[in-house]
């Protein structure tokens, strides 16, 4: 399964990318800092709103900030929300859709109702609401909120996935051998969901890039933080559109769009391993496929 | 049905059983769209009683509630009326009850595509089972066994399979493996839901001799539902026939399938095909073939006898009153009217194509 994964070029695409970030997050502001000595903080007053040039890669912003740095920088609090958002928001839609979908009866009828509660929610405005209530609070928050309020519609599809999986005959043959319930439900079940699941995953994560890119943007965010988001909402502020400062939002808003490209192109290889219709025919075996059409046309 | 059994009490005692159904009814509550609900008696009043180092072949056609019956016995449903005794003892509810049951009576799926977890390797579905049951086993110990219980069901070498997902096996293969989980288990009872039905009719031969195998050289009970009368001559010692949710003939299996006492089961075993018939008897025996009726509905069954519909032998008291069971000796009974009246030798004398087409004939003549 995993070979037959990484064959589409959709994948491949879409996995560089998200390594590229993930590489970005981690190591990035460290190379920054020793390679080419710049602190994404720094307010250098000699250097106020320069385009792209030799010292400063991609330029600097209003407070004489290097934007490359910021960019970085930005990364590793971007794709940290996003990672732990998408975890926190999948974990709670397994924990919760998949023994609904399960168990049934009662227990279902319990975590239905509130996945329903959930997923009725205006999920932007309350967002808003309780982050606006936890004042000056971290970018952990944040995930975090953003994850607990972004899990229902996950957990509706999981609930049908794992109702119909449950009353299946190895479901009940392993029962009947004495298996227990969790065990049923995490060796039985689960693993037949890991690719909605990962596929929810993805999704999530750009959830949770793009909102707390919003949540940034609407100025509910830890001013001091710097994430993709801060970075928009300050240029923003500073009318660096109006002004034309392109070299201070493009990149950050680029960043998102990529991220959320490479998760798009991921779930394509996803989906089409759930579902081999959406699969296209490689090229290799699409080429054999007219030689032998030609040939056998000949003879 | 009480006095049924205080007739059969003298007798019941002296073989061992294993495995009884007494009088088990299931009702399933059916909810229509409109709230209203239906009640579906899918088994009524079976009887069912497997002894140690025997097979009893159940027999009906689709809907006749073999299934439910056979996961009535292995626990999937509780019975509505009736009770399922092992060893002479009430089986209880609670779960603990219930995997203790399990480690004596195992179900063998009808279909071996799907009831393999297709995630798992063969070795994971048998670890898992001696995990359960045989605990004291060491690693090794299971590793052993695994091999011991592949060999059992021929699938050789072992070590060939153990490693294999179910999707890399045909479907013979997989369903010895899954008779192989279930005897990891060392059950008393095997109950097998029609076995062989999804199998190649190629590979079926080799699974009922493996299944008779387990009866002769393990002393294990089994009950073997079919809807194919072959096999069931083939391999059991005694066959039940049912229909419509009812037991309508027992016994000794050459007894029931040389001289059935029921006109359903004589029914049932003029339909299926017999290589030794001339061709020649072939219009005269299938002439009313086409107008052999269908089962009914369970909803909402027919009075008396259920088979009163489609029977060319019905007589008034048929649609009427529901037949009394008639012991004929050696432990075969039937369930008609026919022998109450001393009409039974009518059965042995003709077809039932042929008593249809002539129960038409005189309805037409008399109309």
């Amino acid at each position: 399964m995993s070979t037959a994964f990484l064959t589409s070029w959709k994948v491949r695409v879409g996995l560089g990318i998200l390594a590229f970030f993930c590489l970005l997050a981690v190591f990035g502001p460290w190379l920054v800092d020793s390679l080419l000595g710049l602190d994404p903080r720094e307010n250098d007053t000699a250097v106020i709103a320069q385009p792209p040039g030799a010292d400063h890669l991609l330029g600097t912003n209003q407070f004489g900030q290097d934007v490359l740095a910021q960019v970085v920088a930005g990364a590793r609090g971007s794709m940290y929300v996003g990672l732990l958002g998408a975890v926190v928001g999948t974990a709670m839609a397994i924990l919760i859709g998949v023994p609904a979908g399960y168990y049934g009866g009662k227990v279902d009828a319990g975590l239905n109702f509130l996945t329903n509660l959930f997923l009725v929610l205006p999920v932007l405005p309350l967002i808003l609401i309780v982050a606006g209530y936890l004042e000056g609070t971290g970018i952990t928050t944040i995930a975090l909120i953003i994850g607990f309020f972004g899990w229902s519609g996950g957990a509706r599809t999981l609930r049908a996935q794992a109702l119909s999986i449950a009353n299946r005959d190895f479901v009940r043959a392993m029962r009947m051998l004495g298996e227990r319930g969790r065990r049923l439900v995490f060796a039985e079940v689960l693993p037949h969901l890991t690719g909605l699941i990962a596929s929810m995953f993805l999704h999530a994560m750009i959830g949770a890039v793009m909102a707390e890119a919003g949540l940034a943007f609407l100025g509910i965010s830890d001013s001091s933080a710097i994430s993709w988001g801060t970075m928009i909402q300050s240029a923003q502020q500073q009318s660096a559109v109006l002004r034309g400062l392109w070299w201070w939002f493009v990149p950050p808003g680029l960043c998102i769009a990529l991220i959320g490209t490479a998760c798009a192109l991921v779930n394509f290889g996803v989906d089409e391993i759930a579902n081999p219709k959406l699969r296209v025919a490689r090229p290799v075996s699409a080429r054999r496929a007219k030689r032998l059409a030609r040939t056998g046309g000949g003879a | 049905m009480s006095t049924v059994l205080r007739d059969q009490a003298p007798e019941a005692d002296t073989p061992e059983y294993v495995l009884e159904a007494r009088d088990v009814s299931k009702h399933f509550t059916v909810r229509g769209p409109l709230g209203g609900t239906t009640v579906v008696r899918a088994v009524e009043d079976a009887t069912v009683r497997l002894r140690p180092g025997q097979i009893l072949a159940l027999v009906g056609e689709s809907g006749s509630g073999k299934t439910t019956l056979a996961r009535m016995l292995a626990r999937f449903h509780e019975p509505t009326r009736g009770e399922i005794v092992l060893r002479g003892e009430r089986v209880s509810g609670n779960r603990r009850a219930q995997r203790a049951y399990h480690s004596e009576v195992q179900l063998i799926f009808q279909d071996p595509f799907g009831s393999l977890n297709p995630l798992h390797r063969v070795r994971y579905n048998l670890d898992r089972a001696l995990c359960l049951h045989q605990p004291h086993l060491t690693a090794k110990g299971r590793e052993t066994r695994i091999a011991e219980l592949l060999e059992r069901v021929s699938l050789t070498p072992a070590a060939d399979y153990t490693t294999k997902f179910p999707h890399e096996l045909s479907g013979g293969q997989r369903q010895r493996v899954v008779i192989a989980r279930a005897l990891a288990v060392e059950p008393k009872v095997l109950l097998g839901d029609e076995p062989i039905s999804m199998l190649d009719v190629s590979i079926r031969l080799e699974m009922l001799n493996l299944l008779k195998g387990l009866r002769t050289e393990d002393g294990l009970a089994l009950l073997y539902i079919t809807h194919d009368i072959a096999s069931a001559r083939y391999l059991c010692d005694e066959i039940a026939v049912m229909y419509a949710g009812q037991m309508v003939e027992s016994g000794p299996k050459e007894d029931v399938i040389a001289s059935p006492q029921h006109p359903y089961t004589k029914l049932l075993i003029e339909s299926s095909p017999d290589p030794e018939r001339g061709v020649g008897d072939r219009d005269k025996l299938f002439a009313g073939a086409d107008e052999l009726g269908e089962p009914p509905s369970l909803i909402d069954p027919p009075t008396g006898c259920r088979f009163h519909p489609r029977c060319p032998f019905a007589m008034p008291e048929c649609a009427v009153e529901a037949p009394p069971r008639t012991e004929l000796g050696g432990g075969h009974w039937a369930k008609c009217w026919l022998h109450a009246k001393g009409r039974a030798g009518e059965l042995a004398g003709t077809t039932h194509a042929a008593a249809t087409v002539a129960r038409r004939e005189k309805l037409q003549g008399a109309s």
